[in-house]
């Protein structure tokens, strides 16, 4: 099998950020950079890279579209354990998700893989298009917002999407096609700071692609296209009442505070050893579609 | 006159002799082929960067063999290893001498010198035999509890019991038919003759018995020459080797990383260091390192003699495979160990042969980190410490935060004060040793000591990093730590973490020079009131206190007598010692990175160490480590006593009495 992960480098949004005012990037407020590989990216390499593991005589490459010294997500895939490693670049000044979109699935129409692997969104842009429109891009099948691979295997990929109040989706694909990931799809591996450096040593290859933005249908970034939030109704904010049961504030939290009140039946102390509590806290989160 | 000797070999046909030198000769053979085969396995470990030097070597082991500085740590045990290995060298020494005088041209073995030899021999059996009773009886008798059993361990002891038991009937066998009135001097051998008279029987029967009996010495003599390197009985020979081969290095540091940065590791055997496995070959199996360890004995998965017998094991089962898959350590010991040694280092202090216990876990340790296999807190933690340069993962500049209402002194170009006075992660982020800072500046500002401080300029000194198992990650702090230090010319740091002030001594160097002075507060403040620069004068409202060793203060620096100096200091205080304290003190379950980790087991280290410290009735608990304070009030609230016992840092209680 072989697998493509498309990653990016982006700024750690833990530390303080700010807007450089006269070019209107993002950078850290006074300490030095630090980058790190897209969290879900991370998961998305973290699943191919088992998905590997599983199936002898995989491979999985690595892709990614940036600027030189942007190439921080490839270097840590490399210290992950991926096979190869590439940094795309175009003929042209054009930037942002689509056209990194459209730069990456030029770069797959050339060779063909099995599952094209993504995060399902960036800390920084949150297009959450990159993975989609490759998709459409190819013409593959795509399925977005993986939680959990249950299976790859004999051209298919068995998969599962998490949907509100904790219900579950369960999607099959046919290969090739594009999957993208959220950050609980994998626990990603510790990289440790001598294999990052070890890897920091390795030329990493450089393929440029020409590409003509005007024959492919592409949707503006960004703002051509003005996004229209829905008028905010004016509500009232909502705070359970402090004297409910917990259970019962939970709940009306869930519902966002639509929950009817319910009659006295719906709280209950219950005792007993772990199993039968366990049980009964399950039956009744179930009850009430927690989960 | 009745000449004073005796005929060697006296009533020993020829083949006897033979069979005697015959099977000695292979017992050795065996003995020898059996080590050369563990010697191969050795060799293959990686070299760790030591030199040997053979002169430095017979220092260790002389030294070692003089001070038995380890043995009376245990009295009972201490006696009884006494008696069996000094019985068993004269007995050794006894036999050599009959066989010069036997088999080469040397004659010595008469008058006077007889007589001595003789007594003295007899000593040394007495010697002998009752060190190994002492052992049965604690061992099937007192059932210590961290002795274990085992069926080897038993035909062993038997073995030796029955050689010492055969070689004084022999002497008996032989009294009691020359019967020469010198003999008496051989006070064993002549009373049990005396006995064998008295029992009647006759010169020949008696004569029979002793061929008998000399037979059977010969063959659990051969015996145990051929068992000499199985089993515990390995460490007569490896564990001599382990000593000389000790490296020199400051207690606290840990050694460096030596897997080349191309290898993968993947829990081979043969990437630990060839000394690492020959001091597993070298164990004992006392468990002495056992019943001290905070995590075997709060119920943890973690026992560190079954470590070191693991990777003994793993020796075994390659060298007795001709070319198997390399062996991995992770086969049999499991991750959940690794994590949760604390670094207390006790193990190591306990260990009568020097075995560096615990830097095999953290070898491990860093073996997994490399393969990446590691928990999420861990791996929270290391990521957090990379980007954030700090283990609690607060933003890096909120690391002065703490004192912005203090209008602290701060570094700058052309300044050159006396001391730095290094916060550290805790001191400046954690809560409940920030107090422990502006105590520092307090009492510092009062004694009127010229100190700046490094303000953000400070990052982690890499001590969890490296305990954790990132040695990248340490480096990199070293290299920036020392940057910032030679930009501004710091040559004199003082500390009040333990963990930053044992870092900067010992693992800052890197085999090189110190670049600059490093003292723990408990030092300066030690120092300072002697010196009167402050007086401690008003008197607290605790009458008694307790003081609880921090392990990288004391155990691993050496460090017990200032602190207490400053508690004594404290008016109308007294100090209660606990039942463990200074080497022997108890860790507070802090270290090694467990302060960021889960924690696992029955019990939490902290809460045991906590009510050792209430048992000694006093109602406040000093401790002179950031780490132990936070560990031992976590505990007191959590046990819901945070009124009943107070945990203070000792710069706390100096800048509460001190008068201003
Ligand atoms: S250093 Fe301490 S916690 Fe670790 S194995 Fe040794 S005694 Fe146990
Ligand atoms: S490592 Fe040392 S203290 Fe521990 S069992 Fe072996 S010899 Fe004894």
């Amino acid at each position: 099998m072989k697998l493509a992960v498309c990653v990016k480098e982006v700024l750690d949004s833990r530390l303080p950020l700010q807007v450089v005012a006269q070019t209107g990037e993002v950078a850290h407020l006074g300490s030095e950079r630090v980058a790190l590989i897209n969290p879900s990216d991370r998961a998305a390499l973290e699943v191919s890279l088992i998905l590997r593991d599983q199936n002898p005589g995989s491979r999985v490459e690595v892709f990614s579209a940036c600027a030189a010294g942007e190439e921080d997500a490839l270097y840590f895939a490399v210290a992950r354990g991926a096979d190869s490693v590439e940094r795309l670049v175009q003929n042209g000044h054009l930037a942002g998700p689509p056209y990194t979109a459209l730069l990456l699935a030029n770069r797959f129409a050339n060779e063909k893989f099995d599952l094209i692997c993504c995060g399902d969104e960036t800390l920084d842009n949150s297009s959450a298009m990159v993975g989609p429109l490759i998709a459409e891009l190819l013409d593959y099948p795509q399925v977005t917002g993986v939680t959990k691979v249950r299976e790859c295997s004999r051209g298919k990929l068995l998969a599962e999407r998490s949907l509100d109040r904790g219900h579950r989706e369960l999607v099959e694909m046919e290969l090739p096609g594009v999957a993208t990931f959220k950050i609980e799809a994998a626990e990603p591996r510790y990289v440790s700071v001598r294999r990052l450096e070890q890897a920091r040593r390795r030329e990493i290859a450089v393929r440029q692609l020409d590409i003509e933005p005007s024959k492919s249908r592409l949707p503006g970034w960004p703002g051509s296209e003005k996004k229209v939030p829905p008028r905010a109704r004016v509500k009232k904010k909502f705070t359970p009442d402090a004297n409910l049961p917990p259970a019962e504030r939970v709940k009306m939290i869930m519902a966002g505070g639509m929950a009817p009140q319910q009659s006295s039946q719906s709280s209950a102390i219950l005792e007993g050893d772990p199993d039968y509590l366990s049980e009964q806290l399950f039956r009744f989160l179930r009850h009430h579609e927690f989960v | 006159m009745e000449q004073i000797t005796r005929q060697i070999e006296w009533n020993v046909t020829l083949w006897m002799q033979v069979f005697l030198y015959v099977g000695a000769f292979a017992g050795v053979l065996i003995a020898g082929w059996r080590l050369s085969k563990r010697y191969r396995v050795w060799k293959l470990g990686r070299s760790p960067n030591v030199q040997v030097s053979i002169p430095r070597s017979l220092a260790n082991v002389l030294a070692w063999i003089l001070n038995r500085g380890k043995m009376p740590r245990d009295g009972f045990a201490s006696l009884m290893h006494f008696l069996i290995l000094w019985g068993f060298i004269i007995l050794f020494i006894g036999t050599t001498l009959v066989f010069l005088e036997q088999q080469t041209p040397l004659h010595f073995f008469y008058g006077t010198f007889y007589l001595v030899a003789s007594a003295v021999i007899d000593l040394g059996g007495v010697a002998f035999l009752l060190g190994l009773s002492m052992a049965v009886y604690r061992r099937y008798l007192q059932k210590k509890e961290r002795l274990k059993a085992s069926a080897w361990v038993g035909a062993l002891l038997a073995l030796m019991i029955a050689i010492g038991v055969t070689g004084f009937l022999l002497e008996g066998f032989r009294i009691s038919v020359t019967m020469p009135g010198f003999e008496k001097v051989s006070f064993v051998g002549y009373g049990l003759a005396l006995m064998l008279r008295a029992g009647g029987l006759a010169t020949a029967e008696l004569t029979r018995l002793h061929r008998a009996d000399w037979l059977l010495h010969a063959a659990l003599s051969i015996a145990f020459f051929g068992l000499a390197t199985v089993y515990f009985f390995r460490h007569i020979i490896v564990s001599v080797l382990s000593v000389a081969l000790r490296p020199i290095r400051a207690r606290g540091a840990l050694r460096p990383y030596e897997l080349s940065p191309q290898a993968s590791p993947s829990g081979s055997v043969f990437d630990m260091t060839w000394k690492d496995l020959l001091d597993a070959d070298a164990c004992t199996a006392c468990g002495r390192c056992t019943s001290v360890c905070p995590a075997t004995t709060t119920g943890k998965a973690l026992d560190p003699r079954a470590v070191v017998l693991k990777l003994s094991d793993l020796v075994g089962r390659h060298a007795s495979r001709r070319n198997g898959a390399t062996p991995s350590a992770f086969d049999t010991i499991t991750e959940r160990e690794l994590w949760d040694c604390t670094t207390c280092g006790a193990c190591v202090y306990e260990c009568p042969v020097d075995i560096e216990v615990f830097d095999k876990i953290i070898d491990l340790r860093r073996q997994l980190v490399d393969i990446g296999k590691i928990s999420t807190a861990a791996r929270g933690c290391l990521e957090g410490l990379e980007r954030r340069q700090n283990p609690w993962d607060y933003p890096p500049a909120q690391r002065a935060t703490w004192s912005e209402t203090l209008n602290l002194p701060a570094i700058a170009a052309g300044k050159k004060p006396e001391w730095v006075y290094w916060i550290g992660c805790a001191g400046a982020f954690e809560p409940s040793a920030q107090s422990i800072s502006r105590a520092m500046v307090d009492i510092l500002r009062q004694a009127k000591v010229d100190f700046v401080v490094l303000g953000s300029e400070e990052r982690c000194t890499g001590d969890p990093a490296r305990r954790m198992g990132d040695e990248g990650l340490f480096q990199r702090f070293r290299n920036k730590n020392l940057e910032t230090f030679r930009r501004h010319g710091v040559h004199k740091i003082v500390t009040h973490c333990p963990h930053c002030f044992n870092t900067f001594k010992n693992e800052y160097r890197n085999g090189g020079e110190p670049e600059f002075e490093v003292i723990h507060h408990s030092q300066l403040l030690s120092h300072l009131i002697s010196e009167g620069k402050i007086r401690l004068t008003r008197s607290a409202a605790d009458k008694q206190v307790t003081f609880h060793d921090p392990c990288y203060l004391g155990r691993h620096n050496g460090e017990f007598a200032a602190p207490r100096k400053v508690v004594d200091s404290l008016p109308g205080m007294k100090r209660v010692e606990m039942t463990r304290s200074r080497e022997k003190s108890f860790c507070c379950g802090g270290g090694g990175g467990q302060m960021w980790l889960e924690s696992s087991g029955q019990q939490r280290v902290e809460n045991v160490r906590l009510t050792e410290a209430r048992q000694t009735g006093a109602s406040l608990v000093a401790t002179a480590c950031p780490f132990c304070k936070v560990m031992l009030e976590t505990a007191s609230v959590t046990a819901g006593r945070q009124d009943q016992v107070k945990i203070k840092d000792i710069s706390e209680l100096v800048s509460e009495t001190m008068e201003r």
